[in-house]
């Protein structure tokens, strides 16, 4: 009875300790314009890092370096805030999957993945506009803060805990931690779709198009048979449903919803079209199948092109790779070739098919017409020597 | 401890508990049952079934690697990023075009920038008839990197051995030595 | 007990690289601290030199200062590494003006990096250059201080190249260094917790200063001398401090008579 007594006077010391040590967040106001956190404080620290972290990626083999784009990107952010335009520096990374980030110093990442799934200037400028609000609103300091107290709360309950004799930090503890961070995580999500939507307003974007860029996610989502987890988007942005009902309904009833309609589309097409290609061969790598065939088939409502998403759409048969995917691999090489803007590949696709199904004549001639176009291209030694093995 | 098994996990190739072994004696070495090589220089060898990491520097400054006997239906012994699942497949019927975008699509982790696969053409592996081809990269940091790739299909079977190394100076290292080795491999069965 | 503390902080790891993207890795894991601390077991300790001759040019070397990464930060009560800005910056003032006065001791210059213009001509080999150095750094790591034997090789036989040379500056210099110090402070929190955790026997993990540094030819491009250290006492805040820690770092620095005796 004493040595129980005891045990729970300690406990109490502990957790007396843990009170006084304190683990409220206090509210964070806004990042001001051109504001530099105080050299002493723990975000002067985050941005130092985040400082460290845009250096290397100046350097990474990944960065897409080409002007237009990035001066496209750039002309977006600053429409949605030129008052915050000058400080924020983008940085378009040539990566698939539907990403972006902001860093507390103003570095913002864009995966090309992301700007290959957006079907308009107001999607993208969406998604530009939300990782401004988590920079703006200073929420990775927001979230470090909660994980210091998280952790220094749980070591302090462990020692409590193994003071008391009462074994191990419960998982309990753990779980309730780990609820914390991401709870937290969650609310900066819900402030964060909320201000882009009300900055995308505010440039004259239509505000529905918010809501159509979980819709495509959701969709896409749903094609995949594993559940992603991992670094995926969905990890640090939770709750793809919720969000996409919550930004429908906002959209409806926001101040200046009705002025505000444009998607300006065709600027948007001028400048991501162009990469789409490339974007598109690095999607497929990445083995998602049925994932990419949602991100093919809504670029395709679009109607821009036409030549290299039917193209796409042939290499996605193609890889599945069974007797009725040849079939329908064939039909949309066959389509792509329709339009003037089918890579000069679509013609080697189709060669390898037709030997693939013995149909030799026909092999020979795509394979001709290939080396035709891209007569140093960079297999043609080998295309030569099918054509010879074949003769 | 977590940049320890950073460290460790930027081989490239799946290694578990690999650990590389001096090779004392100078004559061909067997790679699994297919094919004789003539090794050149003296390689530290990491060895064990469907793969072997041989390197002299360490594997992140140049590595030449020999996936084994590969299966029809599977994949490349390549740490990917893929999930199990949707990892590329090697398929017998696949052709040197196919498996070179396989090969690639193995590499394309996402810290390698600019993959780029050129050169694709015939070869000759030892009496076989086989296919090679040259590929670049550069990764997070800024470093680049070459390599090389020779392979052959044999029934079905894949033998592939790749070279890598940094542009800057590993990889030249031992390139006129590789091409040796590739020019001396020697068909076991025939 | 601290493995229950360990899981704590391992688990919350996990999740934070999930909760901070990109942040994550610079602030979860500083490069050398916790790794160099598990490191100091393993089989080698202490710096590793080249079997070859080291020919010293007449009159003063010229030691090219690549720019040191230097960064403190303050453990948390969780035993989070929090980085510190105004402690960093005092940090690499002292740290340099530390490796300028101790090479002038030993009659060698140091010459400091300056990054090039984005137009200059060797600007991209120049990083190039760089991340070859990290690239060889990580490897002797694996290969000389790695706890498993790896069975890669024990001499210091590597090499940057001939493209070394695109270091050279200006003005001209002989060797390049390249130095990593980092630095971590407990907070009161954590002093408190640790200070609880011992009343019931437990260990918790110690704040650390821990160094890493390599001397590179800028002829040939060869490695000629690498080290790595970590200690619990040392403060790079205080200009004293960081020549203690210089002349840990550059220990048995072989452009330099020795104090010691050699065999």
């Amino acid at each position: 009875m004493a040595e129980h007594a005891r045990r729970i006077l300690k406990i109490g010391f502990f957790f007396t300790l843990l009170v006084a040590g304190g683990c409220q967040t206090a509210p964070v106001a806004n990042l001001k314009p051109g504001e530099r956190p105080n050299i002493e404080t723990t975000e002067a620290g985050l941005w130092m890092q985040a400082d460290r972290a845009e250096k290397k990626i100046q350097r990474s083999g990944n960065l897409v370096k080409h002007a237009g784009i990035n001066r496209y990107v750039r002309s977006i952010v600053c429409r949605l805030s030129p008052d915050y335009c000058e400080q924020i520096r983008v940085y378009i990374v040539d990566k698939p999957g539907f990403n972006a980030s902001m860093t507390p110093n103003g570095m913002m990442i864009v995966q090309s993945g992301l700007m290959l799934r957006a079907q308009n200037e107001a999607q993208l400028a969406f998604v530009l506009g939300h990782e401004m609000a988590h920079f703006i609103r200073r929420h990775t300091l927001q979230r470090w803060q909660t994980v210091k107290d998280t952790t220094g709360f749980l070591t302090i309950v462990s020692i409590a805990l193994g003071a008391s004799g009462l074994g191990g930090a419960s998982p309990m503890v753990g779980l309730m931690a780990t609820g914390g961070i991401f709870a937290n995580s969650r609310d900066n999500e819900r402030e964060a779709d909320g201000l882009g939507l009300a900055m995308i307003v505010k440039a004259g974007y239509e505000p529905q198009e918010a809501s159509k860029v979980w819709k495509h996610l959701l969709a896409e989502r749903r094609a995949m048979e594993d559940a992603d987890i991992g670094q995926s988007f969905f990890s640090t942005h939770p709750g793809s449903e919720e969000r996409m009902e919550t930004l429908s309904n906002l959209a409806k009833t926001i101040p200046g919803a009705e002025q505000a309609k444009n998607t300006n589309l065709t600027a948007f097409i001028e400048a991501v079209g162009p990469h789409r290609d490339h974007w598109l061969e690095r999607e497929l790598r990445l083995g998602k199948l049925d994932r990419t065939e949602v991100v093919i088939n809504n670029l395709l409502q679009q109607s821009k092109d036409l030549g290299v998403l039917h193209f796409y759409k042939g290499e996605l048969y193609r890889k599945r790779n069974t007797e009725s995917d040849f079939e329908k691999a064939i039909e949309a090489y066959s389509k792509a070739l329709t339009y003037p803007d089918s890579p000069p590949k679509t013609h080697r696709a189709l060669g390898f098919i037709y030997r693939k199904r013995g149909e030799t004549n026909k092999a020979h001639d795509s394979l001709n017409d290939y080396l035709k176009l891209q007569p140093r291209a960079d297999d043609h030694a080998m295309i030569r020597h099918y054509l010879e093995q074949s003769k | 401890m977590l940049r320890v098994l950073a460290i460790i996990s930027t081989l490239v190739f799946v290694t578990g508990c690999q650990t590389f072994q001096e090779t004392k004696k100078s004559g061909r070495i067997s790679i699994g049952e297919a094919y004789s090589i003539d090794p050149q220089v003296s390689w530290r060898r990491a060895n064990r079934d469907g793969l072997e990491i041989w390197t002299v520097d360490g594997p992140i400054l140049q590595e030449l690697v020999f996936m084994k006997a590969v299966k029809d239906g599977a994949s490349l012994p390549i740490k990917s990023r893929q999930s199990p699942e949707n990892k590329p497949r090697f398929n017998s019927k696949m052709s040197p075009s196919e498996i070179m975008e396989i090969v690639i699509a193995s590499l394309d982790t996402g810290k390698r920038g600019q993959i780029k696969a050129t050169n694709l053409r015939p070869m000759k592996f030892g009496k076989a008839q086989g296919f090679r081809f040259d590929i670049s990269w550069t990764n997070e940091k800024g470093l680049p990197y070459s390599a090389i790739v020779a392979a052959a299909k044999f029934d079905e079977t894949l033998e592939l051995i790749l070279y890598k190394g940094d542009s800057l100076h590993h990889f030249a290292k031992f390139h006129d030595a590789v091409e040796k080795m590739l020019a001396s491999i020697q068909l076991i069965k025939t | 007990m601290v493995k229950d503390t360990q899981t704590g902080r391992w688990g919350l790891s996990v999740s934070l690289k999930v909760a901070i993207p990109k942040l994550a890795a610079t602030i979860r894991s500083p490069l050398l601290l916790a790794a160099i601390a598990v490191l100091m077991a393993a089989c080698q300790h202490g710096p590793l030199k080249s079997n070859k001759e080291i020919v010293t040019p007449k009159g003063p070397v010229r030691i090219l200062v690549m720019p040191a990464d230097v960064t403190l930060y303050e453990m948390t009560t969780g035993g989070l590494s929090e980085p510190q800005a105004a402690w960093t910056k005092r940090g690499k003032v002292n740290v340099d003006r530390a490796l300028k006065k101790v090479m002038a001791d030993n009659k060698s210059k140091a010459v400091f990096y300056r990054e090039p213009n984005p137009d200059d001509p060797n600007a991209t080999r120049q990083i190039q250059v760089i991340a070859l150095q990290d690239a060889v750094a990580r490897t002797i790591l694996q290969a000389n201080y790695s706890r498993r034997n790896l069975g890669l090789k024990e001499e210091l036989d590597y090499s940057l190249g001939k493209h070394a040379q695109a270091l050279v500056p200006r003005g001209g210099a002989d060797y390049a260094v390249f130095v990593t110090l980092k630095d971590s402070f407990s907070s009161a929190g954590r002093q408190a917790a640790k200070f609880m955790a011992a009343l019931i026997g437990v260990r918790m993990q110690n704040a650390i200063q821990a160094g890493l540094a390599s001397l590179v030819d800028l002829r040939t491009g060869e490695v000629i001398w690498f080290n790595v250290y970590a200690k619990g006492i040392g403060d790079l805040r205080e200009p004293s401090g960081a020549i203690d820690a210089v002349k840990t770092l550059l220990a048995e620095f072989p452009l330099w008579p020795n104090t010691q005796d050699e065999f």
